[in-house]
C-alpha cells in the first residue's frame, strides 16, 4: 500500500541526482582521477626544466663534501 | 562511474608497521602530536599562544629577496646561516652548504632559527616592576634610574656590591665591552656561562699543555680512528658535530661513548659503557692500568713532551680492575676493551662535555682525561687530539676575551702586569684604573691579603652567596646588593631555592636579555627590578669563536626588533651614565651610540697576544666568509683561491699582525707542522725545571724550529741572547724592548721568532702533574652527595676552605652526612636537543617549543616499581637540600637502575607553582615548567668553582 | 624522468629533529600539525634507531585512491599533492596512508577537523607557482626554484635524503659500501614497491 509514494519519491530523488550528475556543481567519484584545479608546475615540461638543477642541488647538498 | 560515497570499512588498511612500533621519548610526552592508531588532529594550542593560520609572512617576488651570512647562536660548533631579508623581514632560510662546519646542516634549534626575527615573545621595551607589576618605561628612564642606583650603592658599598653576569651569547664585541665595562667600573665581579660549563677544562688543560681550548676540531674527527667520547651527548648538544663523527665511523673508526646513561649518542656507538655517575677519574685510571700493563704507551713521546707521568703510573697502580669495578661498577672485561680499543686505533680522540666538568673534582676528570690522551700519544696529532665541544655558540670566545672575574682578555692575569698591559691596549692610565677600584686590602684564602683589583671575583656559580653569605665571611667590602644579568639565565645554576630568596634580598635587579628569562619571575619582589631588551645575534655584526677556535663572522640580519638594542650599544649607554664612556670608548668608533664591532675587534686585535687572536682583523675574517666554498672539510684548509693554504676563519692561535698572514691553527701543538703553518707544541709556561727534572721538550721540535729542543718562551733579552734582535725594525724595537712575546704591542718578538721557526710560547713538556692544583695528581675522591657513603672514608672530599673567591666554601662539612638513605637515587641533568640552556629563548619559540611540552625525569623501571611510580604520571622530585620539582615520571632504561636524569632547560613552574602571572603579559614561553636545579645542591670544584649539578642524590615519589 | 623520492637513512639519523623544525620554519605550518616527524624504535635501549617520516610521496599513492573528492594528483617527477580547495577534510587519507603522513587542523573546540595538510616534498600546490594563495595553503615552492625539500637540506648528519630516486639511492648505496652492513631504507618498499 505505501510502496507507491516511496517508489516515486525514489525515482524523484534518483532523477534529481542524475539530474545532479550533468551540473558542473557536483564532482564524479573515479579512483585516482585528480578533479582539482590543473597545477602548471605539475607537467611533463615543467618537471623537465627543473629536473638538471634538482639533480645538481642533491649532489650539492647531500653528498659527503 | 558512482557517485561520491564510500564508507571508510571499504578502505583496505595497510600495515602500519613504521608507526605502529614507534614508542618514544617523543611519543610519550606530550609532543609532536604523533597519534599512533588514530587520527592526527592537532591538539589545542597552549594558552597564551595567538592561534596562527599559514603563513603569517607575505614573500612578494618583486622585491628583492638579499641574503646575510650568519652563525647559529645555540651551541659552539657554529653552523653557518643563510637569512633572506625582503624589507627589513627575515622570511627565509636556507641552508649553508658552502659552510666547512656545518654543509647546510643543522639541529632542531639551528633549523628554527629564523622565528627570532618575528618572535612576538620577547621582551618588547624596558621594563621595571612597580608594586609588584612590569610597567613600560622609556630606555632613557631605565638608564637614568639603574644608572643612578648603582651610583648610589657604589657610594655606599663600593664597586664590588655590584655582579655582573655577562654572557657567552654575546659575540665577541659584546663580550669584550662586557668585561671592560666591568673593569672600568672598578670590580672584578664578572662572569659568565663558561664558569659552569667547562671552566675545569679551561684551568685543567691549560695548565697541562698551554691553552684552554679544544685542541683540534669537529671536521679534524674524521682522521680519527678511534673516538671516545665521555660525559658528551652529541647527539642533543651538538648534533651536527655528529655529521663529522658518524662519518668518521662510517670510514671505519670504532666509537667507544662512556656515560651513566644510555644516551641517544650511545645508540650510535660501537662500544657503550655505562658507570656510575661521579667516577670518571678511577674509571681513566681503570683504562690507563691495562694501557701500562700491556705496555701500549707511547713511551718515546712521553720522554720526549711530558712531564710526570711516573707519578701517574704509581697512582694508576692502585686502580687494579676489581677495585675499579667496585668504585665505577664495570667490570674488568669493559675496561680492557675500551683500552685496547684505543691502544690498536691510533690516533684517537677524546671527547668530553658537561659529564666531565660539572664535578667537584671536575679539574681531576679532565687532567685523567688528559694524561690517558698523553699516555697514547694523542695530543698534538691529527685525528688525536682533546676534542672539548663547548656549549654556547661564543661560550669559547667569551671565555678568551669576555666578561671573567680572574682574569683580563686574552688570559692576562688580573695581578698589575695584566691590567699594565691593558692600559696601554686601552690608553688609559693605569693609576686612574687602579683607583676606580675599592682600595683595602682581603684575605686572599691563602693567609695573606689581597686588592679586590687582584683578587678573583665571585663567580656565577656563587653570586647567591655573594648576597646571603653574612658579610664578615666575605673578602670584599660588602654584600652584592646589585645584580646585573646581562644574557644569563639563571635557573641553569644549582640550589634554586636559596637562589629566590637571594633575589628577594637584593637592592636591584637588572635582566638584559632578548626575553624575560627565568630572573623576571623566580622572585616576589615587588620594584626595583628592571627587564631591558637585548638584540639577539641577528640584529647586529660581529665575530664569534666556534668550538674549534674559529672566529667567525656574522652579519646584521635585520635591525633590532621592538626596543631591542645589541650589548655593545647597551654598554656604552650604560658606561656613559656612569660617567666613563670617554675613557671607555677612547679608541673605538661609536655611532648613534653603536660601538662598531669592527673597530672594538680592532682593539681586541692590538691586545690579545698571549693567544694570538691578533691575526684575525675583520677584514680577514670577511674574506673567510666570502669564500667558505673553498675550504676542505677534513683539514679545514683552503684549497686555492684568494685564502689558499689558511685555515677556515683563523682558528686561534693566529699569531702576530693581520698582515703576517698567519694561516691560523688547526690542530694545536702539532711538531709535525712549521709554525707558519699553524704547527706548534706544548707551552712553557710553568718554569723550566722542577726538582731537578727538566720541564722543557727534549728532542721534539715543530717543523723548521730553528732551536732543536726545548726552550723557554721569548722575550726581548732571549732575542738578544740569540743574536735576532736586530732583525726586528726600529718601530717594532721600540715596542719591544723589555717586553715578551705576550706584551709587545708591536708583534715584532713574535714575527722575528715565527721566521726562525720556533713557537712564541716556548717548547716545554705537557704536565701530567700539575703541582699548583689541590691534587697535583688527579684523586678520586666521591661526590659531596654521594650514594656510597661506604667510600667516603677511602675516597674523601677536600677539607672546607674559609675563603674562595671571596667566598667560604664547604666540601667536607657537606659530605660530613650520609644522605643516601633517605635519597637513595643519583639525580643527573643535562641537554635536551629542542633546548638551549635555561631554555627561556627556545621555549619561546614555537617550532621547538611544540617537541617538548614537558619537563620530566628518567626513571629505571626498577626503581620506578620500588616507588610505586607510575610512566606518565607526575611525580615529586626531591633534593636532599629541600628543594622538591614537580614534574612527570618517564620510565625508561635509559638509565641505569640507581639514577635518574632530569633535563635542564626548564623554568617557569618553582616547587609545584605555574608562574605564568608574573611575566610581563605575552612575554611568557610557550613552555614552561620546573627548573631541575631547584632540587640540586650545594658542590664546587676546588680550582674553578664549576658547580656539580651532574652527580647529586634526590628522591622520586608519586605526586 | 626524474622520481621524487625520500630515504632515510637510520645509521645516520640521530634524533635532532631538524628536518621536524626545518619544515616549520619554511611552511609556517601551525602548532598541532606535523607534515614531518621522528619515529624512534626501542627508544633508551640498545638497538634505539630513528626515522624520520613523512609524506613519501608514494608511486600508487593509497590515500589518492580512496579520496571521496578526488583531490590527490601527481606530478610528472613524482611529487603527490592535493587540492585543499576540494579537500573535505574526511580523513579517509590517513586511514589508507602507510606512513600517517596527512594531518587534519582543528578548526574549532568541537573537533571539526580543518582540511587536510600533509607534506608537499616542498613543491606547493594547485596555485599559481609563489603566489601568496600557494603560500598560505600550502607553502613555498621550493622545487619550482630548483630546490630540495628543506628538512632534507638542513638534516644534522645528511641521514634524510631527497631528490631524483636514482641519486638519493646511489648516495645511499655508496654509505652502504663503505661502511658495510644491510641496506635498511624504512618504508622504500611500502612507497615505492621497490628497495633500493
Ligand atoms: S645548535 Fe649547534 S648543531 Fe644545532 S644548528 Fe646551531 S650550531 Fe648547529
Ligand atoms: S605517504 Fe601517505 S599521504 Fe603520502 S603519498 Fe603515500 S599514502 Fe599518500
Ligand atoms: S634532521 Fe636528520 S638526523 Fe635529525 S631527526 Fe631528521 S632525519 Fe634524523
Amino acid at each position: 500500500m505505501p510502496r507507491k509514494p516511496l517508489h516515486l519519491l525514489a525515482l524523484a530523488l534518483l532523477s534529481g541526482a542524475l539530474a545532479a550528475c550533468g551540473s558542473d556543481q557536483t564532482t564524479m567519484y573515479e579512483p585516482g582521477v585528480y578533479k582539482g584545479k590543473q597545477d602548471a608546475a605539475a607537467s611533463e615540461e615543467a618537471a623537465e626544466r627543473r629536473s638538471g638543477e634538482l639533480r645538481s642541488r642533491a649532489e650539492r647538498g647531500f653528498t659527503d663534501r | 562511474m558512482k557517485l561520491r560515497k564510500k564508507t571508510a570499512a571499504a578502505v583496505e588498511q595497510p600495515a602500519r608497521g613504521l608507526l605502529a612500533k614507534a614508542i618514544g621519548r617523543r611519543t610519550f610526552l606530550h609532543g609532536s602530536g604523533l597519534a599512533v592508531g588514530g587520527l592526527a588532529a592537532a591538539s589545542m594550542l597552549p594558552t597564551g599562544m595567538v592561534k596562527k593560520a599559514h603563513a603569517a609572512r607575505k614573500i612578494d617576488r618583486d622585491v628583492e629577496i638579499t641574503t646575510a651570512k650568519s652563525i647559529c647562536t645555540h651551541c659552539s660548533v657554529g653552523c653557518g646561516v643563510i637569512a633572506e631579508v625582503q624589507d627589513g623581514v627575515w622570511v627565509g632560510q636556507e641552508p649553508n652548504f658552502d659552510s666547512p662546519i656545518n654543509l647546510g646542516a643543522h639541529c632542531a634549534k639551528g633549523a628554527s632559527l629564523r622565528n627570532h626575527g618575528h618572535s612576538t615573545r620577547r621582551v618588547r621595551y624596558p621594563m621595571k616592576l612597580v608594586g609588584g607589576r612590569w610597567e613600560r618605561i622609556s630606555w632613557e628612564q631605565a638608564v637614568e634610574e639603574i644608572g643612578d642606583k648603582l651610583l648610589q650603592i657604589r657610594e655606599e658599598s663600593g664597586p664590588d656590591s655590584v655582579w655582573f653576569a655577562g654572557s657567552s651569547k654575546a659575540n665577541n664585541e659584546g663580550a669584550y665591552l662586557q668585561r671592560k665595562f666591568a673593569a672600568f667600573w672598578g670590580s672584578n665581579n664578572c662572569d659568565h656561562q663558561a664558569r659552569i660549563c667547562h671552566s675545569t677544562t679551561v684551568a685543567g688543560v691549560a695548565n697541562t699543555w698551554g691553552y684552554g681550548a679544544q685542541t683540534n676540531s669537529y671536521n679534524d674527527i674524521n682522521n680519527s680512528k678511534c673516538i671516545i667520547m665521555c660525559g658528551s651527548n652529541a647527539a642533543e648538544a651538538h648534533p651536527v658535530a655528529m655529521q663529522m663523527i658518524l662519518r668518521s665511523k662510517e670510514n671505519g673508526a670504532k666509537l667507544v661513548v662512556m656515560d651513566p646513561r644510555f644516551t641517544r649518542t650511545a645508540a650510535h656507538a660501537d662500544t657503550y659503557v655505562r658507570f656510575r655517575s661521579g667516577t670518571d677519574v678511577a674509571l681513566m685510571w681503570g683504562i690507563l692500568y691495562h694501557v701500562f700493563e700491556n705496555e701500549w704507551e707511547d713511551k718515546e713521546y712521553i720522554r720526549q713532551r711530558v712531564y710526570g707521568m711516573d707519578k701517574i703510573r704509581e697512582e694508576v697502580a692502585k686502580w687494579t680492575p676489581d677495585e675499579v669495578e667496585r668504585v665505577t661498577g664495570v667490570p674488568e672485561d669493559g675496561i680492557y676493551a675500551v683500552a685496547k680499543t684505543m691502544a690498536e686505533n691510533r690516533p684517537g680522540t677524546f671527547i668530553w662535555c658537561m659529564g666531565g666538568t660539572q664535578h667537584t673534582i671536575g679539574n681531576n676528570y679532565v687532567r685523567a682525561y688528559n694524561c690517558l690522551q698523553l699516555a697514547l700519544g694523542n695530543i698534538g696529532v691529527e685525528g688525536g687530539g682533546a676534542n672539548i665541544f663547548r656549549g654556547h655558540d661564543n661560550v669559547q670566545g667569551a671565555t678568551d676575551v669576555g666578561p671573567n672575574p680572574d682574569n683580563l682578555p686574552g688570559y692576562y692575569p688580573i695581578a698589575e702586569a695584566g691590567w699594565k698591559h691593558w692600559c696601554r691596549v686601552w690608553d688609559v692610565d693605569y693609576d686612574w684604573l687602579a683607583g676606580r677600584f675599592d682600595q683595602a686590602e682581603y684575605d686572599d684564602g691563602q693567609g695573606g691579603k689581597i686588592k679586590p683589583m687582584n683578587s678573583g671575583g665571585i663567580t656565577v656559580s656563587r653570586w647567591i652567596d655573594g648576597i646571603l653569605e653574612d658579610r664578615e665571611n666575605i673578602a670584599q667590602r660588602d654584600n652584592l646588593r646589585a645584580v646585573m644579568m646581562w644574557g644569563h639565565a639563571p635557573n641553569s645554576q644549582t640550589r634554586g631555592p636559596e637562589m629566590k630568596r637571594a633575589m628577594e634580598m637584593l637592592d636591584m635587579l637588572v635582566v638584559i636579555d632578548p626575553y624575560p628569562t627565568v630572573t623576571a619571575v623566580l622572585h616576589d619582589r615587588k620594584d626595583n627590578t628592571y627587564l631591558l631588551p637585548a638584540a639577539t645575534q641577528f640584529e647586529q655584526a660581529g665575530s664569534c669563536t666556534a668550538s674549534n677556535r674559529s672566529l667567525q663572522w656574522r652579519e646584521k640580519v635585520i635591525d633590532p626588533l621592538f626596543e631591542h638594542k645589541a650589548d655593545s650599544e647597551i654598554a656604552y649607554l650604560l658606561a656613559a651614565k656612569l660617567g666613563f664612556a670617554d675613557e671607555m670608548f677612547k679608541n673605538i668608533s661609536v655611532e648613534n651610540n653603536m660601538p662598531q664591532p669592527e673597530s672594538v675587534l680592532r682593539e681586541i686585535n692590538r691586545g690579545t697576544w698571549s693567544i694570538g687572536y691578533t691575526g684575525q682583523s675583520p677584514e680577514r675574517l670577511k674574506a673567510h666568509m666570502r669564500n667558505q666554498a673553498d675550504f676542505d672539510v677534513v683539514s679545514l684548509k683552503a684549497r686555492g683561491g684568494e685564502l689558499d693554504g689558511e685555515t677556515y676563519c683563523l682558528p686561534w692561535p693566529c699569531y702576530g699582525t693581520p698582515e703576517l698572514k698567519h694561516p691560523g691553527t688547526h690542530v694545536l701543538y702539532d711538531t709535525s707542522k712549521h709554525v707558519m703553518d699553524g704547527g706548534g707544541n706544548f707551552r712553557a709556561n710553568f718554569g723550566t725545571e722542577r726538582d731537578g727534572e727538566t720541564l722543557l721538550a727534549e728532542d721534539s721540535w715543530s717543523k723548521g724550529a730553528e732551536i732543536q729542543g726545548g726552550y723557554p718562551a721569548f722575550d726581548s733579552d732571549i732575542l738578544k741572547q740569540l743574536g735576532w734582535w736586530d732583525e726586528l725594525t726600529d718601530e717594532e724595537k721600540r715596542h719591544a724592548d723589555g717586553m715578551s712575546w705576550t706584551t709587545d704591542l708591536s708583534g715584532g718578538i713574535q714575527r722575528v721568532v715565527m721566521k726562525h721557526g720556533c713557537h712564541p710560547f716556548g717548547n716545554a713538556k705537557a704536565r701530567a702533574v700539575v703541582w699548583n692544583f689541590p691534587d697535583d695528581v688527579p684523586l678520586h675522591r666521591e661526590p659531596l652527595y654521594t650514594p656510597r657513603y661506604d667510600l667516603v672514608e677511602e675516597f674523601p672530599t677536600y677539607e672546607d676552605r674559609k675563603i674562595f673567591y671571596r667566598l667560604p666554601t664547604r666540601w667536607e662539612s657537606v659530605q660530613a652526612r650520609d644522605y643516601s638513605r633517605e635519597f637513595p637515587l643519583i639525580h643527573t641533568s643535562g641537554r635536551l636537543v629542542e633546548y638551549e640552556g635555561g631554555g627561556e629563548e627556545t621555549r619561546s619559540n614555537p617550532w621547538l617549543a611544540e617537541l617538548k611540552q614537558d619537563m620530566f625525569v628518567e626513571i629505571n623501571p626498577a626503581d620506578a616499581n620500588d616507588s610505586g611510580v607510575r610512566n606518565g604520571e607526575m611525580v615529586w622530585l626531591e633534593g636532599p637540600e629541600g628543594g622538591r620539582i614537580r614534574i612527570k615520571a618517564l620510565v625508561t632504561e635509559r638509565v641505569g637502575r640507581g639514577t635518574v636524569f632530569s633535563p635542564f632547560h626548564f623554568g617557569g613552574h618553582f616547587q609545584g607553582e605555574d608562574l605564568l602571572s608574573k611575566y610581563p603579559s605575552e612575554s611568557s614561553p610557550y613552555v614552561r615548567g620546573e627548573s631541575t636545579n631547584t632540587a640540586t645542591t650545594y658542590g664546587y670544584d676546588s680550582v674553578t668553582m664549576m658547580q656539580e649539578t651532574k652527580t647529586t642524590l634526590c628522591r622520586v615519589i608519586p605526586a | 624522468m626524474a622520481r621524487m623520492k625520500f630515504l632515510c637513512d637510520a645509521e645516520r639519523c640521530i634524533e635532532c629533529q631538524a628536518c621536524v623544525t626545518a619544515c616549520k620554519n619554511e611552511h609556517e605550518v601551525p602548532w598541532g600539525v606535523n607534515r614531518r616527524r621522528v619515529i624512534v624504535m626501542n627508544d633508551g635501549k640498545p638497538g634505539e634507531k630513528a626515522v624520520s617520516v613523512a609524506c613519501m610521496h608514494c608511486t600508487d599513492a593509497p590515500c589518492a585512491a580512496v579520496c571521496p573528492v578526488d583531490c590527490f594528483y601527481t606530478t610528472a617527477d613524482g611529487i603527490v599533492l592535493h587540492d585543499k580547495d576540494l579537500c573535505i577534510g574526511c580523513g579517509y587519507c590517513f586511514y589508507a596512508c602507510p606512513f600517517g603522513a596527512p594531518q587534519y587542523p582543528q578548526q574549532s573546540a568541537f573537533g571539526v577537523r580543518g582540511k587536510m595538510d600533509k607534506c608537499t616534498f616542498c613543491a606547493g600546490g594547485p596555485e599559481e607557482v609563489h603566489s601568496s594563495a600557494e603560500l598560505t595553503k600550502y607553502g613555498t615552492n621550493r622545487v619550482e626554484e630548483g630546490k630540495l625539500p628543506l628538512c632534507a637540506e638542513m638534516c644534522s648528519t645528511k641521514a634524510l635524503l631527497a631528490g631524483d630516486g636514482d641519486i638519493v639511492a646511489d648516495i645511499y648505496r655508496k654509505r652502504i659500501i663503505t661502511r658495510g652492513g644491510r641496506p635498511q631504507t624504512w618504508g622504500w618498499e611500502a612507497a615505492y614497491g621497490e628497495g633500493v
